[in-house]
Formats: structure tokens, sequence, C-alpha cells
């Protein structure tokens, strides 16, 4: 293996060591956020936003569209 | 090259969450009339309006590390089968949660009822665990 390839391995499994990191931070965002508006007024375009968001999962459910990497594969040979 | 397919998830599951509707469960907070949470002649439906926020939350981590898993599969299997194995589990219980959540918040929003936001309460407690369990299938 060269040192490059290394490198690149190193940085692969670097990344995928943070997809946990990535999700804890999005727990600390949603903190500081809810911390944020903890005694204030949700905006109208923040309520609008969730309920699209929501009701887009939702059409697509009613439609019987299973969302992508939603299904089981095969297993890679 | 691939380390950039893997930085790109990485970057949009921090946007999105960062991003991803906040748990506005403050006691204190309130929603500023003329929302989609507003029903014609009453004030806004703070209750509705949480638990839909939670759901896209539990949702969203579910959903990304569904994406996450099968945009990097194959470096992934390498690492532990058991990573895919643990999320093919979880996968067709999610869909059904999804369907679930769908039809209950349908209910509700023709009928909102206390019975009927309960109904959307227990299927979002569901939800969070396979959020929780999806999390825990991704390497640490």
């Amino acid at each position: 293996m060269t040192p490059t390839i290394g490198l690149i391995i190193s940085g692969i499994l670097a990344a995928l060591s943070d997809a946990p990191k990535a999700i804890e931070l999005v727990v600390a965002a949603k903190d500081y956020i809810k911390s944020l508006v903890a005694a204030g007024v949700i905006p109208v375009d923040l309520q609008d936003r969730i309920d699209a968001h929501v009701d887009a999962h939702a059409e697509a459910v009613s439609e019987g569209r299973v969302p992508p990497g939603w299904e089981v594969e095969p297993d890679p040979v | 090259m691939k380390f950039t397919k893997l930085i790109l998830p990485l970057t949009l599951m921090v946007c999105a969450c960062l991003f991803a509707p906040p748990m506005l469960t403050g006691c204190a907070s309130r929603l500023e009339p003329g929302g989609a949470y507003a029903r014609a002649g009453a004030a806004p439906d703070k209750g509705f309006f949480v638990v839909d926020a939670a759901y896209d939350i539990a949702y969203s981590t579910i959903d990304t590390a569904f994406s996450f898993e099968k945009k990097n599969r194959a470096l992934l299997w390498q690492i532990s089968p058991e990573i895919k194995h643990g999320l093919d589990a979880i996968r067709p219980k999610a869909l059904a949660i999804a369907r679930e959540y769908t039809l209950a918040r349908k209910a509700y929003k023709l009928n909102p009822t206390p019975a009927n936001l309960d109904t959307l309460q227990t299927i979002l407690g569901r939800t969070r665990q396979l959020a929780t369990a999806a999390q825990a299938a991704l390497p640490k």
C-alpha cells in the first residue's frame, strides 16, 4: 500500500467514525435552538416548514413510495 | 474520490440536522398565529406542532442513517456486515411506523381530539426508539 492510499483510507475511516459525532452535533444544535426559542414565539415560517416537511413524508408514504435507502437490499457479494 | 463521497453525506447530515425542525417544547414558547398549525377560529395547536416537529427530527435521523449506510455500503460492509444487518432489521419497522404516523396524522387533522393526539405521541415514542437504534447501528 502506497502512503497516499494509506492516507486516503485513513481519511475514509475518519469520516466514517465521524458519522455518529455528526448526529451528536445535530442533537446539540437542536438543544441550542430549543433553548433560544424556549421563551419566545415560534414563527409562522418555521411552523409552515415543519408542516410541509412532514406532509412530504406523508404524501410519499400514502403513494406507496419507499424513500431511497429504506428498502432492505441483498447483501454485497 | 470516495473520500469526497463520504464527506458529502456527512456534511449534509450536519446541515440537515442544524436546519432540522427543532423540538420546540419549551413551556413558555407559543406559536405565532396564522401558521400551518392554526385552525380556523381556534388558537394555534401547539400540541400537534410539538409532536410533528419531534417526529420530523426522528424521521430525519432515521433517513440520514439509512442513506449514509446505502451510499457507503461497500466500505461499511468491509468494516462490519453487522452495520447493514442492524439497519436492515430497522428498515421495515421504520416504514411501517411512517405509514402508521401518516394515517394517525390524517385522523388527527380531521378530528383533533386529545385521544388522537395521544395516538400520535405513542407513535412518536416508537419512532424515537427506532431513531436511537439506527444511530446505534452506525460505526462508533
